[in-house]
């Protein structure tokens, strides 16, 4: 039996199969999805798993195909003998696998997986239509009474304009699966009263649906009549409504004075202050007050610390980047300058992410010194860069495409683009560097397969930056009024100061599986933001005067559980800084710093190297300034803060320095009077009835021993009154 | 005219000779000096003068003549790890050009000035001087009467070849199927019958020195494997070793047809003596971190040549499985290695694109090649897969292999391209050379056997399924 074959016939024998084959890309890639097979855990690990790597979540199709058919001939996937194909042994545990038996012989997934198989492997077409977006059905679902499940639906686009139901190739995720699952047929359940999110992904999308459970037991429940003072208690007081959650009443003026004044001067109001503003009848005079707190340069320090964390502002003695202390201070010095003159944050932004000259001279060039802390790279720039100015985190797209919201690797080195021209070069003195811009620089390059890829803004268009310094295209998007990242990323910011955390929480974390608490409140406050020209004070104003800032941090029944609606002031512990400086105050004993004068405060230190190591700032959480991230400032109450208080040297050394008391009982001072202003100094109020019959107690034997007093005022330093925000 | 002058320069530069110098201080001095100056000396390595570099830093010498891949100094403005810190330190890599100098420039052996002199030793010796293994005395063996035809699948479509092998002394071919190995005259080109191999697919061959038996390895996937030992006059089987519990993908007789070695992803190397059924290994290696993708046994019976999916060739004494030496240059999976009939070099190929020739003498990597990187087309992008598949001497020194742009080549015993046949339609991925060392048989990815002379292209399809011919042109 002769076999032998002239070439001329092998190349014009082409089988016609008109039966349609399974897509690659359509069809088989997302049954590794859904199966779970190209996850982080298993086969969509870096270096693979067991063996054999996909591309995490699939966001390369080109370099799958070509694992699973070409890179071990005949072992992954057999054409001859299709039911024997590793990848099919696998999937159904036939073969021994670590991931065990993924799905049944009699499944839709083993189907299409064996269809393609035996249409031999096919790789796609150029132009095989690419899923553009997915859409979930009902995006809203509202529980109530004895209502259980429901079902939703996910519809993918794709970019031939067709749709089609990917309900049961999505993968489904909850936020809190306490108020709602959901399972993988996308069966919601109802759990406990609240609102959270559903969200379903599919290819490179993840989108949301809002559920609502509302309590089983409402029927009692009653809109209440609050009269709102501006569009915040509008747009909280109806999230309220539909979550039948009432609000605490508002608090009283003892209560709002504590809060407004840390909030605004991270400060306790002094004794002074308090006595002025309790005795004040006029309607306005909470209004008036915070128009007057935010006059203070305390204010300005409050502000100045915050960014100055924000983007690292942190010097290095033996710094050959740039980050000299001298560097650190201008820099804090023209940030503090720009909170004292109510700059505009869009300027405030733009003259940053422009930056360029001298680290010594041009104090906002210094985002490209205090950003990198070191050598300068690109992508690390601008990673910290969206953070820090979207709200936005996008370093999960270096590597693969990011698993749970819209940015792909596409988007990424296209906004790495615009730091790829920023070089430094040595100034004429030693600690100084010159931040430019080399208009030559060639953009990133792709991590797939090198491509150049020009400036892109985040999700949106390609810029004409030809010879020109993209970053002030980018300053131009990014500050745009229209740029909804921007305006919300600070409207969050400055929210969460003063509810101790944001209608996005974390407030840099702004993704699609981390949804806002309150759409409606967010974009409200982003807008006003871009309509007051960005003027931060009017923002502040406005928020300090709603009731919504103003109500009790007591709960009634209804909002006890509410952590995330405002529906009640939020207690919190006082920031390292404040709570230093409160002692301070109180105690009428200043800290002294390391190379600061005696009388500047903890919130006035501008560089947050020289005093990291102090030991109360460090134990109280202070932010280390070496990442961008909001949670680098510690807020949780530990078991070594409590210990420095009650054993530390920081409250009885002032205690011992402290003259208040010594002077008080010079003058006569009556035993009520100096518990009451030991009161107000730490707790801005004085003692009620029983504190105060149980301190005079106390005091009674010997009226004029020190000793007591102290250990008074030791116990209401150390008290968790004084120790929160509420 | 213009593209006439680009091209000639680009191969004056290609045959150029580098030298520190000219061509390699240049690069140092843009990017290493400010650290690496005789002043500032940083980790005690001083790059400004060509006996400093000789010279190496506080963790020894940072330059091996002829050896990029074990010199630190490459490795290290590289970045390619193997614990050896990524330089310019903090700073971008270099660009691509600049590396390939430094590359080039240890390749060719370390020339510190222009007419200066390699730093290689002499390689004269590496000249092909006749095969080890005499001609049997009795008559080559061919297959007399084979069990009636096995195929114990039933194919639906094409099975690719997985293994190929050709008798060294008679005009015989094995090719693998789908649970059966098809036998050919490959000068009548006659298919002469199948043996059956109901483990699974075959994903190793190999005849024996003598050609008297034909080795089988393979088996089903991540369920089982061994290597079978066949009779090529009878189709008997003589013998079944080892009991994987994944296919055997490399697998060999010794020169002396005593020992049976054979790996897997196991990682591990089993090694047994022939004729003792159901016994032990005789011992085992287990130096690889990776899958045995490639394993062979010398020509002069004293040595075993093992290879890895990381990249990983070692050398061992076979009787015993002593450790000889490392051939430490690939960066990814080898797929295949052979030794040249007179025991003195060993070809390699890999993944990492490159195809060396190893002298076995010292371990040293006494040429270089990456034959079968496909380029890019203009406008595009990115590394196309460039992985050498096969490599394969034939009797009279001649080296052949195919690779991931579906070309087969031909080298001289030194490794100077001979001639090309030129990209296939589909990958090709096995090669075997016939006992009188003029024709190459290249195994598709489409159940083809592609059987090339060196000037015309003739082709066999043992599993190929006619209909299915020409198909699927592999992107």
């Amino acid at each position: 039996m002769k076999q032998l074959l002239p070439l001329v016939f092998v190349a014009s024998a082409l089988a016609a199969d008109t039966a349609p084959a399974p897509s690659f890309r359509r069809d088989v890639m997302p049954v590794f999805f859904r199966a779970g097979c190209n996850s982080g855990g298993c086969h969509g690990a870096a270096s693979g798993k067991d063996g054999f790597r996909l591309s995490l979540f699939g966001y390369d199709p080109a370099g799958d195909y070509y694992r699973l058919t070409q890179q071990m001939v005949g072992r992954r996937i057999d054409v001859a003998v299709p039911e024997q194909s590793l990848l099919l042994m696998k999937a159904l545990g036939k073969a021994p696998h670590s991931g065990g038996k993924r799905f049944a012989a009699d499944s839709d997934h083993y189907k299409v997986l064996l269809r393609w198989i035996e249409a031999g492997a096919p790789d796609d077409a150029e132009n095989v239509p690419a899923a553009t977006g997915i859409a979930i059905v009902p995006d809203k679902i509202l529980f109530q009474g004895n209502e259980k499940a429901r079902r939703v639906k996910v519809m993918a686009t794709y970019s031939d304009g067709t749709e089609r139901d990917v309900t049961r190739l999505a993968l489904y995720l909850t936020n809190n699966a306490s108020n709602a699952n959901i399972d993988d047929q996308g069966n919601v359940t109802a759990g406990s009263s609240g609102a959270t999110y559903v969200f379903a992904r599919f290819a490179k999308f993840t989108t949301g649906a809002e559920v609502i459970v509302l309590p089983r037991n409402s029927a009692g429940y009653k809109k209440p009549i609050i009269k709102p003072v501006n569009y915040i208690d509008e747009l909280v007081g109806s999230r309220l409504d539909k979550l039948r959650i009432l609000p605490s009443g508002l608090a009283g003026d003892a209560e709002f004075l504590r809060r407004v004044h840390f909030d605004l001067t991270g400060l306790p109001p002094t004794a002074g202050e308090y006595r002025r503003f309790m005795a004040s009848t006029a309607k306005d005079k909470r209004a008036k007050w915070i128009d007057e707190l935010m006059e203070r340069d305390e204010f300005a320090d409050v502000w100045a610390t915050k960014w100055s964390e924000m983007v690292k502002v942190l010097g290095d003695t033996n710094s050959g980047s740039g980050t000299d202390p001298k560097a650190a201070q201008e820099y804090y010095k023209w940030i503090r300058a720009q909170v004292k003159r109510n700059a505009p944050l869009d300027q405030f932004v733009r003259a940053q992410v422009e930056g360029s000259g001298s680290n010594l001279a041009d104090a906002p060039a210094n985002l490209y010194t205090m950003l990198p802390q070191g050598n300068y790279q690109a992508k690390a720039v601008a990673q910290d860069v969206a953070q820090v100015f979207t709200g936005v985190r996008i370093q999960c797209a270096e590597c693969h495409n990011h698993p749970f919201d819209r940015w792909t690797m596409d988007d990424y080195y296209g906004f790495v683009s615009f730091f790829t021209g920023v070089k430094r070069k040595y100034g004429s003195d030693a600690v100084e560097f010159y931040i430019y811009n080399d208009a030559n620089a060639p953009p990133a390059k792709h991590l797939m397969d090198g491509r150049p890829m020009p400036p892109k803004f985040l999700g949106g268009v390609l810029p004409d930056t030809k010879g020109k310094d993209p970053r002030a295209a980018l300053a131009d998007w990014l500050t745009s009024s229209g740029n909804a990242y921007f305006r919300q990323n600070f409207a969050n910011r400055i929210w969460a100061h003063f509810f101790g955390r944001g209608i996005v929480e974390p407030v840099d974390d702004v993704r699609i599986s981390n949804p806002p608490s309150n759409r409606e409140l967010i974009e409200a406050l982003g807008k006003r933001l871009a309509e007051y020209k960005f003027d931060s004070k009017a923002l502040i104003r406005d928020i300090c005067n709603s009731r919504t800032y103003q109500a009790s941090a007591a709960s009634n029944a209804s909002n006890k559980a509410d952590e995330l609606q405002f529906s009640h002031a939020a207690v919190r512990r006082l920031r390292a800084d404040v709570m230093l400086d409160a002692i301070s105050q109180a105690t009428g004993v200043k800290t002294t710093f390391n190379n600061f004068p005696t009388g500047y405060r903890a919130a006035q230190v501008f560089d947050g190297g020289a005093h990291y190591n102090h030991y109360f700032l460090k134990t109280f959480g202070l932010a280390s300034r070496e990442t961008v991230n909001a949670a680098d400032t510690r807020m949780e109450p530990t078991l070594s803060q409590t210990l420095h208080l009650i054993n530390g040297a920081t409250v009885d050394e002032k205690l011992s320095r402290s003259s208040l008391i010594a002077g008080m009982l010079k003058k006569n001072a009556k035993q009520e009077e100096i518990v009451e202003e030991l009161y107000i100094r730490t707790l801005t109020r004085t003692p009620t009835a029983s504190e105060k019959k149980r301190m005079l107690a106390l005091t009674e034997s010997n009226p004029n021993d020190r000793k007591t007093y102290e250990d008074i005022f030791w116990g209401l330093l150390n008290s968790t009154e004084f120790a929160f925000n509420h | 005219m213009r593209l006439f002058v680009v091209l000639l320069f680009a191969a004056r530069v290609a045959q150029a000779q580098l030298n520190y110098e000219s061509d390699v201080k240049p690069v140092l001095r843009r990017y290493c000096f400010a650290c690496h100056s005789a002043e500032e000396k940083r980790a005690g390595l001083e790059l400004e003068s060509f006996s400093g570099l000789l010279k190496g830093g506080g963790s020894g010498e940072i330059v091996k003549p002829g050896r990029p891949g074990s010199s630190i100094l490459f490795l290290a403005i590289s970045h390619e790890g193997n614990g050896v810190p990524n330089m310019p330190l903090g700073l971008p890599k270099m660009p691509d050009r600049e590396i390939g100098i430094i590359r080039d420039w240890i390749q060719q052996g370390l020339v510190d000035k222009p007419g200066g002199k390699t730093r290689l030793s002499d390689r004269a010796s590496l000249e092909f001087s006749g095969g080890l293994i005499p001609k049997p005395k009795s008559e080559a063996a061919m297959p007399r009467q084979l069990p009636a035809s096995a195929t114990v699948d039933k194919l639906r479509a094409a099975q690719p070849v997985t293994a190929i092998a050709a008798s060294p002394w008679a005009p015989l071919l094995a090719v693998a199927g789908h649970g059966a190995i098809a036998l050919y005259n490959t000068v009548t080109r006659e298919k002469l019958g199948e043996l059956a191999f109901a483990e699974g697919i075959p994903y190793v061959l190999r005849f024996s020195r003598d050609g008297s038996t034909l080795l089988a390895g393979g088996g089903k996937g991540a369920v089982a494997g061994k290597a079978v030992l066949f009779d090529v006059r009878s189709g008997m089987r003589l013998g079944e070793f080892g009991a994987e519990r994944d296919v055997v993908l490399a697998a060999d007789v010794s020169a002396d047809g005593k020992l049976v070695a054979l790996g897997g992803p196991g990682k591990i190397v089993r090694v047994f003596a022939v004729g003792q059924p159901g016994a032990k290994p005789i011992y085992e290696i287990a130096k690889h971190t990776d899958w045995i993708t490639a394993l062979e046994f010398a020509p002069d019976g004293q040595r075993l040549a093992t290879a890895d999916r990381a990249g990983g060739v070692h050398m061992w004494e076979a009787a015993t499985g002593g450790f000889l030496v490392s051939l430490a240059e690939h960066k990814d999976a080898i797929t295949s290695l052979s030794w040249r009939t007179d025991g003195v070099t060993l070809a390699t190929g890999s993944e990492d694109g490159q195809l060396i020739l190893w002298d076995t003498r010292d371990g040293f990597p006494a040429s270089t090649m990456t034959p079968h990187q496909p380029k890019l087309a203009s406008g595009t992008f990115g590394k196309l897969p460039g992985g050498v598949l096969s490599v394969q001497f034939g009797p009279d020194g001649r080296l052949f292999s195919t690779g991931r742009d579906k070309a087969l080549r031909v080298y001289s015993s030194l490794g100077k391209v001979l001639g090309a046949l030129p990209p296939s339609l589909v990958m090709l991925t096995k090669v075997a050379v016939s006992f009188d060392g003029k024709i190459a048989f290249a195994g598709d990815a489409k159940g083809n056997v592609h059987i090339w002379d060196g000037s015309k292209e003739e082709m066999l399809q043992p599993y190929g399924l006619g209909a299915q011919l020409g198909d699927g042109r592999n992107r």
